[in-house]
């Protein structure tokens, strides 16, 4: 055996030089697995071309595979931004090692036809800047740009700017809703929809999107007021002693993840009282999965009165706040509750609401100080088909 | 220290860049820093007489950019109020062109890794979508309609508030 092959080697060997020489051509696989001398079969190829392409300035790199090939190479030096970095011409024919292989190149070379802007990363790039409405356009006016704009992950990053939810860091995105695509998430986000689109409707004024917030844990403090209540009655005594008593409850049941806080101007539903305004001012959460749920549409799940909060002094502020009660959320709470670096002035009569990403809050100054009181009404949605998870809340300030 | 000496050097090398069909320019070293491909090509002595070759950028493009980094590199550090004003203005002056042109600039500054420049190309291309239908995008971009009319009709169905929606909701904060 080992004669044999002491006998095969010297014309191999010769053979192998030459293909080094060359060293462009794909190698056959060899059937002799103790020889050695020879590169690996398969990556050569490769791995040849990157080789020469290495040493700096003027490369003396190995001529070129054959003239047929440099003879089409267009004259480019330098393509791609990889190969910008390293000198990756051929020295003897001036043709590129590597552009006349890549699709790319003779991409960049050959003169461009009136629109040829299908790069893929430009575009998402560009889509950051856009809102889903004008996604939703442009991906309409071919196929290309439909199947580009349908990523999910466009429409996560519109969804969470839109919200202001977007994370410092790429990696800690708040987590995806189950079974939710990001595009439908955004189109029930945005599409215009609120919850008095359906019910009640003529008593709507107005509405303003405040921002989203993350309920990281199910539990949930809402107040109305500023400040976080001294005390609360136990749990168990239920959310209806708790707002009479303090004007705030915590309620242990809300179904976590990404929620939407929108502010509405209501009439007053029953309005006999000559000092009542007239117009409610309504902090309104929902679930950001709220308005693609059967039970919502069908009217099966309704809004619920947990209770009533009676201030009797005169109140120079109408203000609602809805807090995470989780261990992450204390930063949100103290920018939430140090209300003088957001709340207007108080002979702005605006209404301002902050959104902070465990924490939202809204305000308004009531500038008639002749008023006897606030009223505010704490109602919630639960998921009475489901597991009975609250869905959303609403609290609404009336003034008397 | 090493800032020091950095400096001495901006302020009087010229970094000479070949564009594709051939045109050579110059830039002070500090504007040339502006672009990730150069400053890597300058840190690694690769830049000499013969010029930087940069093969996807054509001189018209090339051109545009070597404008846009000497103003934004003179004006790098130190800011006062009106200065930003004048480069925000510049900035606003300079992507004032035509798609064509914009293509070229945003291929070229991601080419060569001016980050600014695509910052403000991507803004420019975005606006220039903004507000506008289906027909009008294909128009201004030369996108040839290759939906059939059922599926057209399918997707305006699917997302018809897209059509009626010209802006996001107004936002209370």
């Amino acid at each position: 055996m080992g004669k044999s092959i002491s006998l095969l080697r010297p014309p191999r060997e010769s053979e192998s030089e030459r293909g080094m020489e060359l060293r462009k051509r794909p190698r056959p696989r060899r059937a002799d697995p103790d020889f050695v001398s020879s590169p690996p079969p398969l990556p050569p190829r490769k791995r040849a071309r990157r080789q020469a392409a290495t040493p700096p300035a003027p490369p003396a790199c190995p001529p070129p595979a054959t003239r047929r090939r440099a003879a089409r190479c267009p004259r480019v030096i330098i393509r791609g931004p990889v190969a910008g970095l390293q000198p990756s011409v051929c020295g003897p024919c001036d043709a590129p090692l590597r552009a006349c292989r890549l699709p790319r190149a003779s991409f960049f070379a050959r003169s461009r036809p009136p629109f040829d802007w299908y790069e893929a990363d430009m575009w998402t790039e560009v889509a950051k800047y856009l809102f889903g409405a004008e996604l939703v356009r442009l991906s309409s006016t071919c196929r290309w740009f439909r199947r580009l704009l349908a990523d999910e992950s466009i429409w996560r990053y519109a969804f969470l700017r839109d919200l202001s939810l977007l994370p410092a860091s790429a990696g800690r995105y708040p987590p995806r809703p189950l079974h939710r695509s990001w595009r439908l998430l955004y189109t029930a986000a945005f599409n215009g929809a609120h919850s008095y689109w359906f019910r009640r409707s003529t008593k709507h004024i107005g509405t303003y999107r405040i921002g989203g917030f993350l309920l990281e844990s199910p539990h949930v403090l809402l107040t109305a007021m500023l400040a976080l209540p001294r005390w609360l009655p136990p749990l168990e005594d239920g959310p209806q002693i708790a707002i009479e008593m303090t004007g705030a409850c915590v309620l242990p049941n809300a179904r976590p993840g990404i929620w939407i806080a929108d502010f509405h101007l209501v009439k007053c539903p029953n309005c006999t009282i000559n000092k009542c305004a007239g117009v409610l001012q309504v902090l309104d959460a929902r679930h950001c999965e709220l308005f693609l749920e059967q039970g919502f549409w069908n009217g099966t799940w309704e809004y619920e009165d947990l209770g009533v909060h009676y201030n009797d002094e005169e109140a120079p502020t109408a203000a609602c706040a809805i807090f995470n009660a989780s261990s992450r959320a204390h930063e949100s709470i103290s920018r939430v509750l140090s209300s003088k670096s957001w709340v207007r002035r108080c002979n702005d009569p605006h209404p301002m609401a902050h959104c902070r990403p465990h924490a939202v809050a809204l305000n308004s100054n009531l500038l008639s100080n002749s008023n006897q009181g606030l009223v505010s009404r704490f109602q919630a949605m639960r998921d009475t088909t489901g597991n009975g998870q609250i869905v959303s809340i609403r609290i609404t300030q009336q003034i008397y | 220290m090493a800032a020091a000496t950095d400096d001495a050097g901006d302020s009087n090398e010229m970094i000479r860049v070949v564009s594709s069909d051939g045109e050579h320019f110059e830039m002070p070293e500090a504007a040339a820093n502006l672009s990730l491909v150069l400053r890597h090509m300058i840190e690694d002595d690769c830049a000499d007489a013969a010029g930087i070759p940069l093969a996807v950028v054509a001189a018209k493009p090339l051109a545009k950019i070597v404008d846009y980094c000497t103003k934004h590199a003179a004006k790098s550090s130190g800011l006062t109020i009106e200065e930003a004003e004048e480069l925000k203005r510049f900035d606003a002056e300079f992507i004032e062109v035509d798609t064509d042109m914009l293509y070229d600039l945003l291929v070229a500054a991601d080419f060569m890794g001016v980050e600014g420049l695509s910052k403000l190309a991507v803004q420019r291309t975005a606006d220039l979508i903004k507000g506008k239908t289906p027909e009008q995008n294909r128009e201004t971009f030369g996108i040839v309609n290759d939906f059939t009319p059922e599926e057209e009709e399918e997707i305006c169905k699917e997302n018809e508030w897209a059509f009626q929606i010209t802006k996001p909701p107004s936002r209370l904060c």
